[in-house]
């Protein structure tokens, strides 16, 4: 009788697992071959990529920023601790940004436009992207605070920080939001999962009782050394914080041209303007310091669709 | 051997042969292939990541799951970086536009969208393999199968 049990059991057992490879080895499909373009820098350096960005519609009317303003939370008590420097070089650089500094860098992005149909790159009858004198005050755009923070904070935490600062800054419409983006800078050893090997920052937007807020993710750059840009373009010290204002560069300029991704302004495989000259060394459209104040500052060129290439200076 | 003896045996062996099923994935019920849970997902609106490390094994998704792909390479000059990532299957599996990611230098990303249900397969190489093929150095590819599920 036991026999008997156990030879059943078994043989089921088997037809069972011979039914599921069965079903393992038919079902692998042989379809087309699909190559997905790279993320945001993740292409060699150098490299030629033609394709130009084309608008995506936006999202209730919006898909850029006509008239851009940035707002820094420094997150966290441990902000305290600051041991590059971030902060202040961070200030500095968003204050050069404009037309008020005569740098050329960020004038690339008033080449895109909202308020065109979806698909396409013409921007006749559209309402152009500006270059402010100014598009950020370290005395009235930022905010400390000091108010405990995660030591991982994940999307959710950081999207919630982003409409606190809404609430802080008084932005309360979304009238008051559409050209705006806040960006939240985590404190030393305090970034969300996957800094520094799976990306440097990212940016995203949050639906709010305030309107569709635009936000950043800006990690403590210095803690992810070389692999987010410490030294890219200026040797020793003066390298330090390279990262800083070239990876902030990019998401900056990501984020006025597609403010409510992926709504804006993007390529057929999906890169926006930063991502296509992400980490190119050497050649067209290399990383190079630009001058704001008198102080220089590394960033990285950002794609021009007038030119089909990239660009550290426009027109 | 007495009766009390046989009456354990069945279910010892029962038990091995059960966790054997259950270890193969979605199970012989479902009719679908073997898989397993993916590591959690990194950036803005990831269900799942995968990394270098995490070649080899064939990992589940729902229809409508987001993946992110980063295949790093050493920074110095002697390294090659894995080239773009392929998918066998477009339909299966789409490409994304997450598009707002700064990736760290020597990381080759991709987004996807689980599209509908079936098995595709992501490929990269890093030079001197050109292709993935037999002549490759296996540390020069990189392979992990997708298996798309509709959501229970």
């Amino acid at each position: 009788m036991y026999r008997l049990r156990l030879a059943v059991f078994g043989a089921v057992a088997l037809a069972i697992l011979g039914v599921s490879g069965a079903v393992a080895s038919d079902s692998g499909e042989q379809g087309r071959v699909q190559s997905m373009p790279p993320l945001h820098g993740a292409r060699p350096n150098g490299a030629t990529v033609t394709a130009n960005l084309t608008y995506h519609g936006g999202t209730a009317g919006i898909g850029v920023e006509t008239a851009p303003v940035v707002y820094v939370v420094y997150w966290g008590s441990g902000w305290a601790s600051d041991p590059s420097g971030e902060a202040s070089y961070l200030n500095n650089f968003l204050a050069g940004l404009g037309a008020g500094s005569g740098e050329t860098w960020s004038t690339s992005t008033t080449q895109f436009c909202q308020g065109i149909p979806s698909g396409s790159s013409n921007c006749a009858g559209g309402t152009m992207i500006t270059q402010p004198a100014s598009i950020f005050s370290a005395s009235a755009n930022v905010w400390r605070d000091t108010s405990s923070a995660p030591s991982r904070p994940r999307q959710r935490d950081l999207a919630a920080e982003a409409v606190r600062a809404a609430a802080h800054f008084g932005n309360t419409n979304p009238a008051a939001n559409a050209s705006v983006q806040y960006v939240i800078a985590t404190a030393r050893g305090r970034s969300a999962s996957g800094f520094g090997t799976q990306y440097c920052a990212w940016h995203s937007s949050v639906n709010s009782a305030y309107g569709n807020l635009a936000y950043t993710n800006l990690p403590y750059m210095t803690d992810a050394g070389a692999s987010c840009g410490q030294n890219f373009v200026n040797a020793g010290s003066a390298g330090l914080l390279d990262g800083v204002s070239i990876v902030e560069g990019h998401e900056y300029a990501e984020t006025v041209t597609d403010q409510y991704p992926s709504s804006g302004w993007l390529d057929s495989g999906g890169a926006e303007n930063a991502d296509k000259c992400a980490w190119i060394s050497s050649g067209q459209g290399a990383s190079a310091n630009i001058t704001l104040n008198g102080k220089a500052y590394a960033v990285q060129s950002l794609w021009s669709n007038a030119t089909s290439n990239c660009v550290m200076s426009y027109p | 051997m007495p009766q009390r003896a046989r009456r354990l045996t069945t279910p010892a062996l029962a038990v091995p042969l059960a966790l054997l099923l259950i270890s193969c994935g979605g199970g012989p019920r479902s009719g679908h292939p073997p898989c397993s849970s993916p590591p959690p997902g990194v950036g803005p609106g990831a269900d799942a990541t995968l990394q270098v490390e995490d070649a080899g094994p064939d990992y589940c998704l729902k229809v409508g799951d987001q993946l992110t792909v980063f295949l790093r390479a050493p920074l110095d000059a002697s390294a090659a970086a894995w080239q773009p990532i392929s998918a066998s299957d477009a339909t299966v599996l789409e490409p994304g536009t997450s598009g707002v990611l700064a990736l760290p230098r020597g990381v080759t990303g991709a987004a996807y969208r689980a599209a509908r249900p079936g098995t595709v397969q992501l490929t990269s190489v890093r030079a001197p393999c050109a292709a993935p093929d037999a002549a490759c150095n296996p540390n020069d590819v990189w392979r992990a199968g997708i298996v798309v599920r509709n959501p229970p």
